[in-house]
């Protein structure tokens, strides 16, 4: 029995111990469902949350179907409006093209040679009418620099002409060629071209090259030459009546007492007048056999202080008629050049009678020689050679700012001029170019209207080439 | 001035009015005065009356005045050395004037335009002044 209830109370022991386990163990369970729980209410709000979030995308999805929708209908519209700027750029391209062969048409068909170069003087572009006049090609002429593929020379010495296209792209200015320039063709003829040269800038004034453009002025000469040919003719014409005029009238101012005092004025006013025809004939003349080029030129040792001396005393009329204080600086006692006296004595008394004639009575004019070396400046002009340089100063009208550049040209006179002086044919300064020309000497002045004028004219010490007359 | 021999002066001239106004001037001055129209009919004048001192227009019809001077000059004794004055209207020939003026001594020119009746007058006295000697 005792084992029964040993047995019993063991039974129960082990119940109430497994009893007291089963209480842990629920315990747990529990503890553990209460976690399970808050895991559970922690995933149901992750949940939400996820939910939510999708719900987010799929509505952005929407969102960006539809915008992609709008995208691609601009790219529909931006891919036509492609081809349309592809087919206008090809048209375009086109039009560039049939520009470009224009361009070249013109280039090649223009009347004149051009001759395009570069910045460092290489030759660029040389078009037919230049391979025409020339002699060469453009493949001989292109690449190479443009003092190496064609030469010009001066008429009047032939030595090489001053280099106009290298000055245009040094002074940013176009430059036009001296007058009586030769173009030296690839077989040696020369042909008498006029030519200018004009920079090409970009933007903000970078020099990228220059342009050259000349042309064969043969014709030109030839109808100048018929011009002076006429010209020569007519006053020739005019020389034998000037002359009979002149002295039939001598004839009767001499003759003492046949006249009355009134018709001896009338005489002495045609005696006068005629005086005049006949300077004029004489100017025409010369002005024809300059341009001609067929007046002879001896050059002769002719000093030139003696010279101006003797100058100034011919026209010594006019200064004392005037009262004008005339005051001369000579560099030298004497100084003996090379030179044609009768053309010479043209320049000067062309510029000294009109120092005279546009300086009214009580004035002053001074006359100066003196030395100058190449590249010497005075007065704005770069010299080119050694020369004696001649000024003459006068404080009379001046020569007003509009007119100073037409001054050289042939019949003109400025306004002021013709108001004081009627009679003046305007050929004084033109013969003083003209033959200044020919010598190699120059001219310029510095004039202020009502202040003065001073003209400068120079002698090249080298002397001067002889030259004679075919007859 | 010697006696009753005046000086002769033949003038070659084809313009009338200049012709006549050269003589005329001379006259004046106790020239005896012979004149031509033409080189050719100068030529004969001179070689007829052998003026003292002859006055040339250089472009004349027929013959001109250089051709005359030069047919002058070549077989005559009297012709080489009389003085002739040539007038001449050529300033553009005036080097081979020049040359022929100093290749035909005794002769001077005077260019047209350029003299007076007085400067002529003048030179033609120095011109004849030599022969008067
Ligand atoms: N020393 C000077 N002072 C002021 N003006 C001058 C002077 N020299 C020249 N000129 C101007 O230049 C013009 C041209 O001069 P140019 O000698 O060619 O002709 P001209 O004197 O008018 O005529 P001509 O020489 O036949 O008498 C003159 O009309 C005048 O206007
Ligand atoms: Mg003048």
């Amino acid at each position: 029995m005792k084992q029964r209830k040993k047995t019993a109370k063991l039974r129960s022991d082990t119940a109430i111990f497994k009893l007291g386990v089963l209480a842990k163990e629920k315990e747990l369970v529990r503890r553990k469902l209460v976690i399970t729980a808050t895991a559970l209410r922690q995933k149901a709000t992750q949940l939400a949350v996820i939910a939510r979030e999708k719900e987010a995308i799929r509505r952005k999805l929407v969102v960006t179907a539809k915008s992609l929708a709008t995208i691609a209908k601009e790219k529909e519209i931006v891919g036509r409006k492609l081809t349309l700027t592809v087919e206008k750029l090809n048209l375009q391209a086109e039009r560039l093209a049939i520009v470009i062969v224009e361009k070249k048409a013109i280039l090649a068909s223009i009347g004149d040679a051009v001759m395009a170069c570069d910045k460092d003087g290489k030759v660029i572009l040389f078009n037919r009418k230049a391979v025409e006049m020339t002699g060469f090609s453009a493949k001989e002429v292109v690449g190479k620099h443009y003092s190496d593929a064609i030469k010009f020379i001066q008429e009047v010495d032939d030595k090489p002409s001053p280099d106009f296209i290298a000055q245009a792209m040094k002074t940013g200015q176009k430059i036009t060629m001296a007058d009586n320039t030769l173009l030296i063709r690839k077989d040696g003829v020369r042909v008498p071209v006029a030519d200018s040269a004009e920079p090409i800038r970009y933007v903000h004034g970078v020099l990228i090259g220059c342009v050259v453009v000349f042309r064969d002025v043969t014709k030109e000469k030839e109808t100048d030459k018929a011009k002076s040919e006429f010209i020569s003719v007519a006053s020739h014409q005019l020389k034998t009546p000037a002359t009979i005029i002149s002295l039939y009238a001598e004839m009767l101012l001499k003759g003492g007492g046949i006249m009355t005092p009134k018709q001896r004025e009338y005489v002495s006013e045609i005696y006068d007048a005629n005086r005049r025809i006949v300077d004029i004939i004489n100017t025409l003349l010369n002005i024809s056999r300059i341009e001609m080029g067929i007046f002879s030129m001896e050059p002769v040792p002719v000093d030139i202080v003696a010279f101006l001396k003797n100058g100034i005393q011919q026209l010594n009329g006019g200064l004392k008629g005037k009262n004008i204080a005339l005051q001369e600086e000579y560099h030298q006692l004497q100084h003996t050049v090379s030179i044609d006296k009768l053309l010479l004595n043209m320049v000067f008394s062309n510029l000294l009678s009109n120092s005279i004639k546009y300086t009214s009575s009580g004035g002053a004019i001074s006359v100066k020689s003196q030395k100058v070396k190449k590249d010497e400046q005075i007065n704005g002009r770069i010299i080119k050679e050694s020369s004696l340089l001649i000024s003459i100063s006068d404080n009379g009208c001046g020569i007003p700012l509009d007119s100073q550049s037409k001054i050289f040209t042939k019949f003109f006179r400025s306004d002021n001029a013709r108001r004081e002086h009627t009679d003046g044919t305007g050929l004084g300064l033109y013969i003083v170019k003209s033959i200044l020309d020919q010598i190699r000497g120059e001219v310029w002045f510095w004039s202020k209207e009502k202040e003065g004028t001073i003209f400068y004219f120079t002698i090249p010490l080298a002397g001067a080439k002889q030259k004679q007359v075919i007859a | 001035m010697t006696d009753n021999k005046k000086q002769t002066i033949l003038i070659v001239e084809d313009e009338l009015p200049l012709l006549n106004v050269y003589a005329d001037r001379f006259d004046e001055e106790g020239f005896s005065v012979f004149k031509a129209n033409n080189g050719q009919e100068g030529l004969d004048i001179a070689i007829k009356e052998k003026p003292d001192l002859i006055l040339l227009d250089i472009l004349m019809p027929v013959m001109d005045g250089l051709t005359m001077m030069q047919k002058l000059r070549e077989d005559n004794t009297w012709g080489k050395t009389v003085p002739i004055i040539l007038l001449t209207n050529l300033s553009a020939d005036e080097q081979r004037i020049k040359k022929i003026v100093s290749e035909n001594k005794p002769t001077y020119y005077l260019v047209k335009l350029d003299w007076s009746l007085s400067a002529i007058i003048e030179k033609a006295k120095a011109a004849v002044l030599p022969s008067q000697k």
